[in-house]
């Protein structure tokens, strides 16, 4: 029995062994939170956009349905996930699957390019969203988070 | 044949009727998911006829969900799943519910409903979701599954902003267990409490609550579950002193009461999570034993169920993209029986996930298993305590 959980560990450790050479991330940028100037909020925290992005926070303090919309770059993604919603990229796909197979939640929308994403949130009712912090931004949205 | 007649009517109304929202209202989402699992055991059979291996390990499912107003979605999963003799792939409906959104705190579900239990309860049915391929036996008992996973009820649930103290997600729930006749939870019943077959089944309606804290360290959940339920059934049991004899039985459960308290921790790549699980009840059986040409004799026993010794521990490490694996220690201990002894299942497991791409995944898994709680005997008759169980799986969802 001893044996077989010895055999346990070596395999463990001979995973990591094989893949410790992970890449790291290669977006050098920061990310910036972003949404419809018609929110009512000036300023979040990280720990709100950690709820929001999660799906436990669902509507914005004056009730309105909070539309999540997602970077499709995945340097610019991972970014945001690491410095706001303190999960990896993996986890939070998981969290929106979970949600997906028990009807739970809404899921985000995903916008291909800055200016697709730029354009769905100034144009859309409590969107928000992020981007990294180079981009100008156009007068329909406003930065809640830097 | 009528089951399915009546799914296929309620899959035609769904469509017809979200095809026909008001403007505003957002189109069906349809995702769906299918795996196909082969358990082995080198000795008993456990779950299913695993001493010579087992196929009838799958499970699949598919769901429409439609926004019809801001506040208000409907959503429905169809699912089939085959574990040895339970589910058989018979296609039952998952969850099927209403959920109107009124503010952050107070949000209402109502129609069938997955029960709040423990931090994963919500993602039992489609493993892809979780890096090992069983949830941890102590406390998501893979027997109990049909009668935790699925309420006919009401819901009220929502998450309240503690501010600098984290938040916290409640869910209370009333609703009535849809357990049927050929449910794993009768077949654990029947194999747990030596009962040859159960004629009939009651149960009260089910209040359950879950708090789930998500603290100021980054992470860190906390999580309590409470369910109160009271239960009846009716069943044939045998006597090994009077073979031949059929001895009929009726065991009340009453004031059942299940607790789980949960803690899991995420750094990074790195996930650790604990659960600890309670089950408290006042079992009362009656036996009615019939001699011929005498008047039939009750045999009356009380029993008070009090299991707080089940937890795991767990740690799980994403070591790339495609990879990732898991280790878990598991310890059910089972409560008294007649004679006054426990019986124990202890589970240490290690899986390996693959993530071939955003669709497929692949899974891995040894359990060194020490005990023979819910465990059936091997082809020749014998049980044994040492034991292992190897599992593999492969699921895709879309």
């Amino acid at each position: 029995m001893k044996m077989k959980f010895k055999i346990m560990i070596v395999a463990f450790m001979l995973c990591e062994v094989m893949v410790s050479g992970r890449i790291s991330n290669a977006f050098a940028g920061d990310v910036m939170i972003i949404a419809n100037k018609e929110v009512p909020a000036e300023h979040l925290g990280w720990e709100e956009v950690n709820g929001i992005f999660l799906g436990k926070i669902m509507r914005w303090s004056n009730d309105d349905r909070i539309i999540i919309v997602l970077h499709s770059n995945d340097d610019i993604h991972e970014a945001f996930l690491k410095k706001y919603v303190k999960r990896t990229a993996t986890q939070f796909s998981n969290v929106w699957r979970q949600n997906m197979f028990t009807g739970k939640g809404r899921i985000p929308v995903e916008k291909n390019s800055d200016a697709e994403l730029i354009d769905y949130v100034s144009k859309t009712k409590g969107a928000i969203s992020y981007i990294s912090s180079d981009v100008t931004l156009p007068p329909g949205i406003k930065v809640l988070a830097k | 044949m009528h089951r399915s007649c009546h799914i296929l009517i309620f899959v035609f109304v769904f469509i017809l009727v979200a095809g026909s929202l008001p403007a505003g209202a957002e189109e069906v989402n349809v995702h769906g998911f299918i795996s196909q699992g082969y358990l082995q055991t080198n000795q008993n059979n456990y779950l299913a006829e695993t001493d010579d291996g087992s196929f009838q390990f799958n499970e699949m499912g598919i769901n429409f969900t439609t926004a019809v107003s801001d506040r208000l979605t409907l959503g429905c999963q169809f699912f089939a799943r085959d574990l040895g003799d339970v589910g058989n792939d018979e296609i039952v409906i998952n969850w099927a519910f209403a959920e109107f959104e009124y503010k952050n705190w107070l949000n209402l579900r109502v129609g069938t409903l997955k029960g709040p239990f423990g931090l994963y309860n919500d993602l039992r049915d489609f493993d892809a979701l979780r890096t090992s391929i069983f949830l941890p036996s102590s406390v998501y008992n893979e027997w109990l599954r049909d009668g935790l996973n699925k309420l006919k009820g009401i819901e009220l649930f929502g998450t309240v902003i503690l501010g600098p103290l984290g938040l916290v997600q409640y869910q209370t729930m009333v609703g009535q267990p849809l357990i049927s006749m050929d449910s794993g939870t009768v077949k654990f019943i029947q194999t747990s409490g030596g009962i040859d077959s159960i004629s009939a089944i009651e149960n009260d309606d089910v209040y359950g609550a879950r708090l789930i804290w998500t603290t100021p360290l980054t992470g860190l959940r906390i999580c309590g579950t409470y369910i109160y339920s009271n239960m009846l059934y009716k069943g044939i049991a045998s006597d090994p002193r009077m073979p031949g004899t059929e001895i009929p039985l009726t065991v009340d459960t009453k004031n059942a009461q299940v607790c789980v308290f949960s803690a899991e921790y995420i750094y990074g790549d790195l996930k650790l999570s604990a659960e600890n699980y309670w089950a408290l009840s006042d079992n009362t059986a009656t036996a009615t034993i019939n001699i011929p040409g005498k008047d039939p004799i009750e045999n009356i026993v009380h029993q008070d169920i009090d299991v707080k010794d089940s937890y795991y521990v767990s740690i799980g490490y994403r070591f790339a993209e495609q990879i990732e694996a898991a280790f878990y220690y598991s310890e059910y201990v089972s409560p008294e029986g007649i004679q006054g002894t426990k019986e124990k299942l202890k589970d240490q497991c290690l899986s390996f996930r693959f993530d071939i791409n955003p669709f497929w995944v692949a899974k891995l898994e040894a359990h060194v298993m020490d005990g023979k709680f819910g465990v059936l005997p091997d082809n020749d008759g014998h049980t044994y305590n040492e034991w292992m169980l190897y599992a593999a799986k492969m699921s895709y969802s879309f």
